[in-house]
């Protein structure tokens, strides 16, 4: 049965589905793929700085990707390439959103492209640091951390889930992520020493 | 990093950084975090560091399953092992006293009941999206959702289902599919749904600037309004609008595309919108593409299909009856409707039919009220088409109003001359006498009806409509004079009913509490619109299509259904005169759900080459939900109104559990059996369902379920196989909102 053309989602992804060509099934490449999937998220977050958006922006992205698989040479960086292409579709994405949200101009993007395209070789050293630096985070901080970043969590719905005001919910987040990233640094910088 | 920077600039920073993380910017501020970054190389750096922080925590908390699934495909990579969800959860299961706030870890160790809560928990996230707060059927929500609370049985048949020989079929590709981890979402580049929901966050309003609306407030749809469809549709939002000033309330944000594609889909062809058609829809830029899909769907033949079934249930209820033929009736009504014919040509048509039933299916109407002496018939035809509620002046005068007992006989009398002939045959088989055929034909009688006064006094009344009276003698044919009287003037009264009948289809309520009793009794909610409309009405010759588009194009018609911030005052729910700031929640018919179950099982509308049988086999389904009386009026009663009734046939019925049959034919075997990410899967299950895109958050939360069967070595067909039939009973499926 030929299923795969009974939900047509747009006409990239299904040119996505029929895509068989041999880069884009090597190991390879999904090896890549599915690697750079956090630190482009990273990349689009900092010049789209919603993360609903910016994973919106990334499935945009990784349609194109996947469609251009044969345009990848291998031994290239393929995070460059990646970023690359999402960049094209935040700018796309602020086209459609012109009208209903605040929007940094074109310079800002190209700025924060370069210096977060840098910053994005560091990301899984900063993951390892973050995820030390959350253990010595105390418990309720933790705890609030979880909630916040859970599949429920606006700040709003975390607010009223522990009946607390909602801005002592922000108060706390922020004293929280300013603490992390302090932690963070301070590791970071250290590493960068040893 | 943030060294460099002055500290009361690296203050400024660091709230202006916070701010942005919790969506919290104003335009000022946003503009004040821009210039800092773009002069400041320091504060450029902090900036991305902490967004990267910011993300990080987003990507490994909320998205879990994204990094998890890395992890598989690339487990020789070192750098992959540190999953921060499951630190966290390895620290809070360390935890002395599990506290009782992490709920969602809890959900996933206890998987059993896991599940189903887990679906509740999707299921009232899509209803607190979608809900208005008080929603018609409430209770039945509250059924429905705690019916999948506790009922554990309810997931195993569809196990079994699954657990048959085609499951190793299908679960094949899946294993295939899900290699290239987290690929391509089908979230939508333009899916306005999803965006505007999360733009605005849960439990707020999404801004009312949608894609597309212009500054002024005006609508979208105005784009493809033209000429003196312009002028009218014009007039109606003008008139709601000098409403909802003179109330002091602003109208709930325009809709987005998707909550308006269900909606126009269900109130003009009466199913739910399939995949493909969500897809196109949101997909499609062009400015005027509501007013194009409000036009291509009354061209399609499912338009007529719809209209015909409602008004065939108005006009002869659900119940079967010997001499009644639905199917010649539904018949007329199709291509009446298809053809557009004015609206006073099928009633005249219907009032003055003669002929055999199964000729002349316009009969049929009269055919099934023509009993005691024809006083269903009298009040029937009042009440529908007049928009007057008589049957209680038959016996005494109104007590409210102006009318008399005598005008309910004079307008009985016009159906003196009306009989039924009925030719019986015997059947060869059973010996037994049967109808061969039923003809409404009519006798010339002359003269007056008899009736009783309260007070015991005999009385005579002659047919009279409206003041106006006709010839008594036998040689007049009574209704066809009555038709003639009904439809043609301006004054009659036809057209404000049907205004009424057609403004609450769309809109949820009629301008008077009750459809069909439109007396002075009841003064309408906006007697100029509802005038001015019936006017145009008349004018346009009866077009209902051209009724139909000025109310489908109103500014009214294309709010969300929920709450704005400041219209909580409207609420015809709580007695409150509707002012038409939001479009009411309606529940779906039981021809609706039928038949959007169909869709959601085939994943397709397949118009019915034999449309008989599909009506019939809709028939007998239907009859599980209504009970007849022979009353004045033929009334019927039907459980088919967010019983519990409803939610277990719902639940447990042949319908739903076709739906998410895993085998060959359905949707969801195709879904589940082609190549496809979980991801693009989730999201054809929302589609297909709910006729949008899944949220970010949603997403997650069905990709946890996944994941959660996972690990408890459920196949994850059954997983979808729940997910699907989860959608299908929740609150949000069975409503038109």
């Amino acid at each position: 049965m030929d299923a795969e053309t009974q939900v047509p989602v747009n006409s990239e992804s299904t040119e996505t589905e029929t895509v068989a060509h041999p880069v884009a099934s090597s190991v390879e490449f999904v090896q890549e793929f599915t690697k750079a999937q956090r630190r482009v998220f990273l990349y689009i977050l900092s010049l789209i700085p919603h993360p609903a958006d910016a994973e919106e922006i990334l499935q945009d992205a990784n349609l194109i990707i996947w469609s251009k698989a044969t345009q990848f040479r291998p031994g290239t960086s393929f995070i460059a390439w990646a970023c690359q292409i999402a960049y094209y579709e935040v700018l796309k994405f602020r086209d459609r959103k012109r009208r209903d949200k605040l929007q940094f101009s074109e310079e800002f993007l190209e700025a924060v492209a370069a210096e977060a395209e840098q910053h994005s070789e560091q990301v899984d050293l900063r993951r390892k640091v973050l995820s030390e630096c959350l253990g010595k985070l105390r418990r309720d901080d933790r705890e609030l951390v979880q909630l916040r970043y859970g599949p429920e969590g606006s700040g709003e719905q975390v607010a009223s889930r522990l009946g607390r005001p909602v801005n002592s919910i922000y108060q706390s987040l922020g004293r929280i992520r300013r603490a992390l990233w302090d932690c963070m640094t301070r590791r970071l910088t250290a590493e960068g020493r040893s | 990093m943030s060294t460099t920077l002055p500290p009361a600039l690296a203050h400024e920073l660091w709230q202006l950084i916070e701010a942005a993380c919790e969506n919290r910017l104003s335009p000022a501020e946003h503009a004040r975090l821009e210039e800092l970054v773009l002069q400041q190389p320091a504060a450029r750096q902090a900036y991305v560091s902490y967004m990267s922080l910011h993300g990080l925590l987003y990507w490994d908390l909320a998205c879990g399953l994204g990094a998890q699934s890395a992890e598989n495909t690339a487990a020789t990579d070192n750098l992959v092992p540190h999953g921060l969800e499951r630190d966290l959860q390895t620290w809070a299961a360390a935890q002395p006293e599990p506290a009782p706030r992490r709920r969602w870890s809890r959900t996933q160790q206890r998987w059993g009941a896991g599940l189903v809560s887990a679906i509740a928990a999707c299921l009232i996230i899509s209803v607190s999206l979608t809900s208005p707060p008080v929603a018609p059927v409430l209770p039945a929500t509250q059924a429905v959702v705690q019916n999948a609370n506790i009922t554990g049985e309810a997931p195993q048949p569809i196990a079994q289902a699954a657990g048959t020989g085609q499951n190793k079929r299908v679960f094949q590709p899946i294993n295939v599919a899900q290699i290239p981890a987290a690929v391509p979402a089908t979230d939508h580049p333009d899916s306005t749904a999803s965006q505007t929901l999360v733009a605005a966050g849960p439990g707020t309003t999404p801004p009312v600037a949608t894609p597309g609306t212009t500054g002024d407030g005006s609508v979208p749809v105005l784009v493809g309004v033209t000429g003196s469809q312009r002028q009218v549709v014009g007039f109606i939002n003008d008139q709601l609008r000098a409403k909802w000033q003179a109330a002091g309330i602003q109208p709930s944000a325009v809709a987005d595309d998707a909550e308006w594609l269900r909606r126009v889909y269900l109130d003009l062809v009466g199913y739910v919108p399939p995949v493909s058609e969500v897809d196109r829809f949101l997909a499609d830029k062009s400015r005027d593409k509501r007013a194009a899909l409000v036009d291509r769907l009354l061209d399609d033949p499912s338009y007529a299909r719809h209209m015909a079934s409602l008004w065939g249930n108005l006009l002869i209820g659900r119940s079967p009856r010997e001499e009644v033929n639905r199917p010649a009736l539904l018949a007329f009504l199709r291509h009446s409707f298809s053809g557009n014919r004015p609206w006073s040509d099928i009633v005249y048509d219907l009032v003055s039919a003669e002929g055999r039933a199964d000729q002349n299916g316009a009969v049929n109407f009269l055919v099934a009220h023509l009993n005691d002496g024809a006083i269903p018939a009298t009040a029937v035809t009042s009440r529908l088409f007049l928009g007057l509620q008589m049957q209680c002046v038959q016996c005494h005068n109104h007590p409210f109003n102006t009318w008399k007992q005598e005008q309910f006989w004079a307008f009985n009398s016009f159906f003196q001359q009306a009989v039924i002939v009925r030719e019986e045959r015997r059947d060869p088989v059973s010996g037994q006498m049967v109808i061969a055929s039923v003809t409404l034909q009519t006798k010339e009688i002359g003269g007056p009806v008899y009736f009783e006064t309260r007070s015991g006094l005999m009385k005579v009344a002659y047919p009279t409509f409206k003041g106006q009276s006709v010839d008594a003698d036998e040689k007049t044919n009574r209704r066809a004079e009555l038709a003639k009287l009904m439809t043609h003037g301006e004054t009659t009264g036809l057209a404000p009913a049907f205004v009424n009948r057609v403004w609450e289809h769309f809109l949820g309520r009629s301008f008077t509490p009750r459809v069909d009793d439109m007396g002075p009794h009841n003064a309408p909610s906006h007697p100029e619109l509802l005038d001015r409309l019936s006017e145009e009405f008349v004018r346009s010759g009866y077009d209902v299509k051209q009724l139909m588009r000025w109310v489908c194009l109103s500014d009214a018609y294309q709010r969300t259904s929920r709450f704005g911030d400041q219209n909580a005052v409207d609420d015809p729910e709580k007695g409150e005169v509707p002012l038409f700031s939001r479009v009411y929640v309606k529940p779906l018919t039981a021809e609706q759900l039928f038949d959007s179950l169909q869709v959601a099982t085939r994943g397709t509308w397949v118009p019915d080459s034999d449309l008989v049988a599909t009506e019939r086999r809709q028939q007998q389904w239907m009859q599980q939900f209504v009970m007849s009386f022979e009353t004045e009026e033929n009334d019927e009663a039907s459980t088919f109104n967010g019983s519990i009734t409803q939610s277990l046939l719902m639940m447990n019925g042949d319908l739903v559990s076709d739906a998410v049959k895993m085998e060959p034919g359905t949707w969801l075997y195709q879904l589940i059996s082609s190549r496809k990410t979980d991801t693009e899967r989730i999201q054809a299950l929302f589609k297909a369902a709910l006729s949008r895109p899944a949220t970010p958050r949603e997403l997650a939360q069905a990709k946890k379920l996944l994941q959660s069967a996972a690990q408890h070595q459920t196949s994850p067909v059954t997983a979808y196989q729940d997910l699907y039939w989860a959608f299908l009973n929740s609150n949000e499926f069975i409503l038109n909102h």
